[in-house]
């Protein structure tokens, strides 16, 4: 179980980041998610006009927040913190009221179609209790991801988060998010300026009506 | 170097002791070691009990990663990367992580199966048992042995398929044709002619300056998550200065310092010109070309001459101000090297454009030293004695017209086929789908459909494809997953390895690998075959494989790969300048810039641009069209894995928007991409897609992804969801997945693409013979 | 395109999780909210001609209150776990209060009913007393809800739950309007010419008042838009989602044209006010207004990707 005095993140570097979805697909393994839906997924936008135009992308997962609005508003406590701060939810318990996934200022939960729970990344936190790195984290053929605890100031994470500038997703949600970027895009982070076109799978913005 | 400190991440267990202990040579495996779990573990997710495991190879695509099934009730439900694999190093690419699907794809084929009656390809069949099957076979192959080199086994060569090379040769023919002649042929035969040995590995992780002519390591290359890693640890942590050229906006492109859009075609003339800079600077290495080349500096200066930095901009697009500073760059900053891939040499002038490429670094003398261009290192493999003779060659095997190919290709066979210019009597496909990957598709199925042309076609496979789907008899084959190999890859590390592709799961119900295919079908056709397949078991006939390598036999041999998985001797460091020992393997020992093959053969003998004349005169409505790899997707190899076709079911036609504007179309309007048309052909080859406008392309192309349109491989392929009561009458219980019935990409997404290689014309390199997917003009309208 | 876009190549899955159910759930509890309050004031003022109003209220809005929580139920992914509810409560969600205020409710409300109809006045009263802020908050907690889920700008307002009461205090009112008139045309067999003039003059009234309290409405609403508009650039995009987007024809169209202007004006204006028919008209108009404003804020509120 959780060990006191540990604080998990993750910091992803974008400059390392190739796009190249291993970690989504890793997930997909790990967590047995369904198709459909996906616990981590990129964002990839394209600026500029020819010749100067360049890709930009960002892979997205929960952020396990330190004040996670989902945990605060889930009426049954299916979403927790651990001390960890992994943010976890209890399958057994979750009822699918889904007022987590409208609470959540990330897009990052979803509904399991074959269980009908919600679910989400939770830093693959029985991974980390046997000692493992998160399955993302392991397979990511450039090591753009570094996963560990920022309690202990020696761990990699934490020399990482102290040398370089890193961003987190909507600062102004006061969530306190655990997922760092260093060099993310801010067209890439940035909610507004989509502009959905065809390649953009419509079938990924389901209207549930 | 990061220190390891996490400790609680850091158990490692006694597999990684040897790779810590030589931790300071190989900075990115220390790295790896610290990522090294007690072998990589992985848990069951609601007990946190550790899985078992066994290590493998991954065979999705030709980078033969190190991978580690993890299983549980003889069940594969995870596979994670191998840290010890020196490629990979406990990484694996998103197809790498889904070859569980490979595996578990529940439109798999289980029973061999006959065609019931009527013309082939009217998907009529009926199952029969191994023993009919075989019976048929042999007595149809038996009869055949009359004749015997009219047999041809069409094969893919990222199998390295030895096994099927023996088949062919101890049948008595000549005519194992693998898929290089649709791929890299005229990059092997280029830098075979020039340095000795066929293929390249730039070393990237050291580099200072890399100039990418036309590859993608971020998104696509024979050594994806190898190259990848050290790509990126030459950009950032040794402050390479990247350039790149492309025609289109790439992954790669994008990591880059610079990005050039080319005109298609033109790349020798951008090197060359590049190389004309260096030379008339005096920025070359004076001592290196006249030690190491077969031509002299004052020679090769006035050979280039011809080709100004003026001359390239007015036909590649690339101003002769950024040539000329780009040129002076790589030749000020050591080590440097280029890199490119398939895409560069698959033009009609492809052995050239390599030639062209190589010879930036030759004169730079970044060749085979640290940072630089190197050449490719890995093992040889035994051939187990009694080793069948090879028969005499074939006009498919070595064609005559194409006297630098290693064999005919798979479409310039298919083409010979239709002409009768080599009769068939049995035809044997294995872990190819040519219908689906071939160029002028309709070519090959007409071949395929015409009875008289190929009178018996057994298909070798574990899924249906487009290509079994014209078969006469099909075998069900195991997969990667269930089946035994050696796999010796180029090393990226530039430290030679050896790899195991081992059977993790029983093989599903009744599929038999192809080991068990060829040994079984041999001793019912006897003849003299049998003799050659007499290996009791497949470890025995793998035991035979390596048993030149005396470091790992020492190591414990088959015993120890399949513990770990892979092994390489700990001792061995990249070996750069090995060329100063004993020259490099060509006729004269030294670089063959002059090339005397060539020259006998009346092509040029030193680096030339020979332009490709139909992109010189683009109509109004022309562009050339060019087909690129994805990360997600593996030629159509991966086209049974549900969750690559989730990310990348679809291929729309990518068109810059003010080309798109000129044309009137709009970004989601239906397009018609129409070959222009060759003498002689009987149909018109056209297709329709969807328009994708984006600004990452040159005005004059129109870019697709291969690997989409898939027509005879099942539902993931083909984006057809099953319902409930389908799914629970799948047998075996095994491959029953409800997320069969989730498939959304065909209905709810924007479908499944259209496969663009059928509108590709048959068309190799007269040198290399290799197919020249890039020289393709099409007429772009609105449809 | 034009040059310079932003072009998104792969986006993030957007999930629109609260479906219509919870938009009906909220339309039925703002009725029953609305009725009960109606219920209370007619019992509270003690007036005889507002008695079978009174009446009619009383058993509505717990009636009604029956059936808004099945909305809720059916709309969870795991309906049969619903007593995780109870057993697990989360005092930090809007939820949790929710449900305890869903279950004391509807006693209460039942309670008041049987005393209205036993007519122990003075019992009525205090129960009718008692439970006006519990139907408040009833219908007050799911403004909190939405107000609460704090990435969606067209919920996260301090407006919202005000706006929320409101809502239900007209759809409330105009329930009962439309209750009242068939009570009064087709059931109501007093002979006494000058009681039923005093009957329709209470429906009229009502109407009056529903009115008035959808003019409050009209101001709450236009000053949360007018908020919205200049404030940070997501929730500007909220704002002319309901403006000019999507959601236009059912905000600007069905909400504020045919469910606010039009009942003002049948209900006040010279030629209408004095006709029943105009009232249950306009009632009915704003019924439907509400409606759409339920489907608006819930679906409307999830429509802007978050990512
Ligand atoms: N226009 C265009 N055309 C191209 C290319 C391009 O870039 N552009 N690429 C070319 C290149 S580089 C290549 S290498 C060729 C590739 O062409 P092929 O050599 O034909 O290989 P794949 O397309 O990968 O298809 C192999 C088939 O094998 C089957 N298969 C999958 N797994 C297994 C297995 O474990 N065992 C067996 N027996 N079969 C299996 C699948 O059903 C699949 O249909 O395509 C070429 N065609
Ligand atoms: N992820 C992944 N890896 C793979 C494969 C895969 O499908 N997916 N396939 C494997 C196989 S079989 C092979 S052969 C290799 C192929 O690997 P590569 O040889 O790298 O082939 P591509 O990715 O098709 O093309 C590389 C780049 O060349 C560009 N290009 C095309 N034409 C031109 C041109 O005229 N001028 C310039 N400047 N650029 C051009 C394309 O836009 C593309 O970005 O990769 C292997 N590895
Ligand atoms: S696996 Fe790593 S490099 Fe690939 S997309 Fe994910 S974070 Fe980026
Ligand atoms: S990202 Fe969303 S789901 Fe994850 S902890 Fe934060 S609020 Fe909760
Ligand atoms: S859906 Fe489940 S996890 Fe989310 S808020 Fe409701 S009960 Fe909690
Ligand atoms: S940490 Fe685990 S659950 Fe989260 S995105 Fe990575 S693999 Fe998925
Ligand atoms: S690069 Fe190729 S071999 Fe390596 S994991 Fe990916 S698909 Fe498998
Ligand atoms: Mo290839």
């Amino acid at each position: 179980m959780a060990e006191e005095n540990k604080r998990y993140a993750m910091v992803i570097d974008i400059r390392r980041c190739i796009a190249c979805h291993a970690c989504t697909v890793a997930c997909k393994a790990e967590m047995a998610t369904p198709l459909e839906v996906n616990a981590t997924w990129m964002k990839i936008v394209e600026k500029g006009a020819f010749p100067d135009v360049r890709r930009f992308w960002l892979p997205r997962l929960c952020n396990n927040c330190t004040d996670a609005i989902c945990a605060r508003n889930c009426p049954t406590k299916a979403t927790y913190k651990r001390d960890d701060g992994i943010v976890m939810v209890d399958q057994h318990r979750c009822i699918g009221c889904k007022y987590c996934i409208a609470s959540c200022p990330y897009d990052v939960r979803y509904i399991n179609p074959l269980k009908n729970i919600v679910q989400k990344c939770y830093f693959c936190s029985h991974r980390v209790d046997a000692g493992l790195l998160p399955a993302c984290v392991e397979t990511c053929p450039t090591r753009a991801m570094v996963f560990g605890d920022t309690n202990d100031s020696k761990s990699e994470i934490s020399q990482i988060l102290a040398s370089n500038a890193t961003v987190v997703l909507k600062k102004e949600m006061q969530t306190d998010p655990q997922v760092f970027y260093i060099s993310a895009d801010e067209a890439a982070m940035s909610s507004i300026e989509e502009r959905i076109n065809y390649y953009t799978e419509p079938a990924f913005i389901k209207l549930r009506i | 170097m990061q220190n390891i400190t996490r400790r609680d991440f850091l158990k490692v267990g006694a597999a990684s002791t040897a790779v810590l202990a030589i931790e300071c040579q190989f900075g990115p495996i220390a790295s790896a070691a610290e990522r090294f779990i007690e072998g990589g573990r992985s848990v069951n997710r609601t007990s946190g009990l550790p899985r078992s495991f066994l290590p493998s190879t991954c065979m999705q695509c030709p980078a033969g990663c190190g991978n580690i099934s993890y299983i549980e009730e003889s069940r594969v439900v995870k596979i994670g990367g191998n840290p010890t694999h020196l490629s990979n190093q406990g990484s694996l690419c998103a197809r790498g992580q889904a070859g569980i699907n490979a595996l578990y794809d529940p439109d798999r084929l289980l029973k061999p199966m006959k065609r019931a009656k009527g013309i082939r390809g009217n998907n009529d069949w009926i199952e029969i048992s191994w023993e009919e099957a075989y019976d048929e076979i042999a007595k149809t192959m038996a009869a055949a042995r009359s004749n015997p080199r009219d047999f041809v086994f069409l094969t893919d060569d990222l199998a390295q398929d030895d096994l099927g090379r023996r088949f062919t040769y101890a049948f008595g023919s000549p005519n194992a044709i693998g898929s290089t002649g649709v791929y890299d042929a005229n990059k092997l035969v280029g830098t075979q002619l020039t340095w000795g040995k066929a293929g390249d590995m730039p070393d990237l992780a050291h580099s200072k300056y890399i100039l990418v002519f036309g590859a993608n390591p971020l998104e696509s290359n024979p050594q994806f998550v190898g190259l990848a890693r050290r790509f990126i640890d030459g950009i950032q942590k040794n402050q390479a200065k990247v350039v790149a050229f492309d025609i289109r906006l790439t992954n790669t492109s994008t990591r880059a310092n610079e990005t050039h859009y080319v005109n298609p075609g033109t790349y020798a003339l951008l090197a060359l010109s590049m190389a004309n800079v260096i030379m008339q600077e005096g920025l070359y290495d004076a001592a290196f070309i006249e030690q190491w080349t077969n031509v002299s500096a004052a020679q090769l200066a006035q050979h280039l001459a011809q080709y100004t930095p003026e001359r390239a901009e007015a036909e590649t697009g690339v101003t002769a101000l950024v040539i000329r500073r780009i040129a002076t760059e790589f030749a000020a900053t050591k080590p440097g090297t280029t890199i490119s891939d398939a895409m560069l040499s698959n033009y009609a002038n492809g052995v050239q454009n390599e030639r062209a490429v190589m010879l930036l670094n030759i004169i730079t003398g970044n060749i085979d030293t640290r940072g630089g261009l190197c050449m490719p290192v890995q093992y040889d493999l035994a051939e187990p004695s009694p080793a069948p003779p090879a028969p005499a060659p074939s006009l498919l095997s070595n064609p005559p017209e194409l006297p630098f190919a290693f064999q005919q290709s798979v479409e310039t066979t298919m083409q010979m086929i239709k002409d009768r210019k080599h009769s068939v009597n049995v035809l044997m496909t294995h872990g190819v789908n040519p219908v689906y990957s071939n160029p002028d598709m309709g070519l090959t199925e007409d071949v395929l459909m015409d009875q008289t042309l190929i009178p018996y076609h057994i298909a070798v496979t574990p899924y249906m494809n487009e290509t079994a789907a014209l078969a006469d008899i099909i075998l069900p084959e195991t997969t990667f997953l269930e089946d035994w190999d050696i796999e010796v890859r180029p090393s990226p590390e530039l430290v030679p390895y050896v790899s195991l592709k081992q059977s993790v799961v029983p093989a599903m119900e009744s599929a038999r690998s192809f080991f068990e295919i060829t040994t079984q079908l041999a001793g019912m056709i006897m003849g003299g075959m049998e003799q050659y397949f007499a290996y009791k078991s497949v470890q025995g006939y793998l035991k035979a494989r390596i048993s030149d390598i005396s470091g790992l036999n020492q190591a414990g041999g088959l015993d120890y790969l399949m513990q770990h998985g892979v092994w390489y001797d700990p001792k061995t460091r990249p070996n750069y300048g090995s060329f100063t020992a004993g020259g490099f393997a060509t006729p004269s020992g030294k670089l063959e810039v002059y090339s005397q093959p060539l020259a006998d053969r009346n092509f040029s003998a030193l680096p030339t641009y020979e332009p490709i004349a139909s992109f010189r005169e683009l109509g109004n409505n022309e562009m050339v069209l060019s087909i690129f790899d994805t990360a997600i997707q593996t030629d159509a190899k991966t086209g049974n894995c549900m969750w690559l076709n989730e990310i990348q079911h679809d291929n729309p036609v990518w068109i810059n928007p003010a080309t798109a504007a000129r044309l009137g179309i709009k970004d989601g309007d239906i397009v018609k991409l129409t070959r222009s048309h060759k003498s002689g052909e009987a149909k018109e080859r056209s297709i329709t897609s969807t328009a994708y406008l984006t600004e990452g392309i040159h005005e004059e192309v129109v870019a697709m992804a291969n690997g989409n349109g898939r027509a005879e491989s099942g539902s993931v392929a083909e984006g057809e969801p099953l319902t409930a009561d389908e799914i629970t009458e799948i047998e075996p219980r095994a491959l029953q997945d409800p997320n069969m019935k989730l498939i959304w990409w065909k209905e709810k997404g924007t479908g499944i693409g259209i496969n663009a290689k059928q509108i590709v014309p048959v068309s190799p390199d007269p040198i290399g013979g290799g197919q020249a997917w890039g020289d393709v003009v099409v007429t772009v309208a609105k449809a | 395109m034009e040059h310079g876009d932003v072009n998104v190549v792969y986006s993030v899955e957007h999930q629109l999780p609260l479906i219509m159910y919870i938009g009906q759930y909220f339309f039925f509890t703002g009725l029953s909210a609305g009725s009960f309050v109606i219920s209370v004031i007619a019992t509270l003022l003690g007036r005889k001609e507002f008695k079978p109003i009174g009446k009619i209220t009383a058993i509505l809005a717990p009636a009604l209150l029956i059936i808004a929580p099945l909305n809720l139920i059916l709309d969870l992914e795991q309906p049969l776990r619903f007593w995780h509810l109870f057993l697990y409560y989360n005092w930090t969600s809007p939820i949790t209060y929710g449900s305890f205020l869903l279950t004391a409710y509807p006693i209460m409300g039942i309670i008041y009913a049987v005393m209205v109809f036993t007519n122990r006045q003075k019992a009525a009263k205090v129960f009718g007393i008692l439970g006006i802020p519990l139907a408040i908050s009833v219908h007050g907690y799911t403004g909190f809800i939405l107000a609460l889920a704090k990435a969606r700008s067209l919920w996260n307002t301090a407006a919202m739950p005000t706006i929320f009461i409101v809502s239900a205090m007209i759809s409330g009112i105009g329930l009962v309007v439309i209750i009242s008139a068939i009570r009064y045309r087709w059931f109501d067999k007093k002979a006494d010419a000058e009681q039923k003039e005093q009957d329709k003059k209470v429906i009229l009234q009502l109407a009056q008042i529903m009115a008035y309290v959808i003019m409050m409405d009209l101001f709450l609403v236009l000053s949360d838009i007018l908020v919205l508009l200049t404030a940070h650039s997501d929730a500007y995009e909220a704002g002319w989602l309901l403006l000019s987007g999507n959601f236009a024809f059912l905000f600007v169209g069905v909400e504020i044209i045919l469910g606010s202007f039009l009942p003002i004006l049948l209900v006040l204006g010279p030629k209408s006010r004095k006709s029943l028919t105009a009232a249950v008209i306009a009632s009915i108009l704003v019924n439907i207004g509400v409606y759409a404003m339920r489907f608006v804020m819930v679906i409307g509120g999830q429509t802007p990707p978050l990512s």
